[in-house]
């Protein structure tokens, strides 16, 4: 359902997480309610998937 | 003319010693008093058209969404006044915590939809209850019609207030904007601005025109029509990734062939071919 992102440029892991149902760019931000989903879902015990 | 200040009546308009207009705060329309963001309902952003379904929790018209059952809608605007028509499921509001000061608040509009406020229950026009500052609530229209929707303090409604299309505009962009989508503009719209990295890579920035709520969810699509980047000539754009943004703006990533490093870009697009970078910090 997720899936971690590296960055462009330097190939690290970014703090954004995309949702693969619609490609969606999710920022580790406390106030961005998509990524509350994504908290919730791991907290579910779900994991996303490694970058590519 | 002259204005009355009483303890009891409140401030009045006075002329000749006659009150032409009592307690002018509950009767006349005082500055930045509506909750409500897009009360008009004259901002449509994602260009909603038709007979309009939505999802559970999926916007239309800015800043209302589809309640847990999902709103299924028309609409119609009229000497520029939108009068939406819910045939199923309801439509809400969520309005920030940060607009709100605690105490009662009446919420009103004009059409024959039922409402309520937070945990409420439906009732006509002219809903109250309590709000507690700081903290966001959500109101929320069952099926019927509804327009100029307006939530203010106190246990009185007051006509609308109407805001300048520009301030509302701005408002909503708080929570929502969009490259794109335009379906008026035909013309090639530069979107952003960036340098060539590599043979596949420009890098893009672009500056969000509202500071959004907080950084946002970012989708695009860019498969109903040519993006192009205007560099070193004019090459196809086959995607846009890495998108990097906090709540004043960031970078992406613009593919094509061909690039060479050095060389600035422009990313263009036709509007009303579909394509679109949507920013979304909802609530």
């Amino acid at each position: 359902m997720y899936k971690k992102v590296n960055d462009g440029i330097t190939n690290e892991e970014t703090n954004i997480i995309i949702r693969i149902l619609d490609n969606a760019y999710i920022p580790f931000d406390p106030a961005n309610t998509d990524y509350q989903e994504y908290l919730a879902w791991v907290a579910e015990g779900n994991t996303p998937e490694e970058a590519d | 003319m002259s204005v009355n200040i009483n303890g009891s009546t409140g401030v009045s308009l006075v002329q000749d010693g006659v009150i032409v207009t009592a307690d002018m705060a509950s009767s006349v329309p005082l500055g930045a008093k509506n909750k409500i963001i897009n009360g008009n309902l004259g901002i449509n952003q994602r260009a909603v058209t038709g007979s309009v379904v939505l999802g559970a929790g999926i916007y239309g018209h800015d800043r209302w969404k589809a309640g847990a059952s999902g709103c299924s809608y028309t609409f119609a605007t009229t000497a520029n006044v939108t009068t939406i028509t819910i045939s199923a499921g309801s439509l809400l509001q969520v309005i920030e915590g940060l607009n709100l000061q605690s105490g009662t608040h009446t919420l009103s509009w004009t059409g024959t939809a039922t409402a309520k406020i937070g945990g409420g229950s439906y009732s006509a026009s002219g809903v109250t209850g309590t709000v507690t500052g700081g903290t966001n609530m959500t109101i929320d229209f069952s099926t019927g019609t509804l327009s100029l929707v307006q939530l203010e303090e106190g246990s009185t409604a007051t006509p609308f207030e109407h805001r300048m299309y520009g301030q509302e505009l701005s408002l909503c962009q708080r929570y929502f904007q969009m490259l794109g989508g335009d379906t008026t503009f035909s013309a090639s719209h530069a979107w952003a601005t960036g340098a060539v990295f590599n043979t596949t890579d420009c890098w893009m920035s672009y500056q969000l025109p509202t500071t959004m709520r907080a950084s946002p969810t970012i989708t695009n699509d860019i498969s109903s029509g040519v993006v192009q980047m205007i560099s070193d000539g004019t090459k196809t754009v086959s995607a846009l990734n890495s998108f990097s943004f906090n709540a004043k703006g960031g970078r992406f990533k613009a593919v094509i062939t061909g690039g060479v490093s050095g060389y600035s870009g422009v990313l263009q697009a036709v509007d009303s071919d579909g394509n679109y970078i949507k920013f979304a910090a909802e609530l």
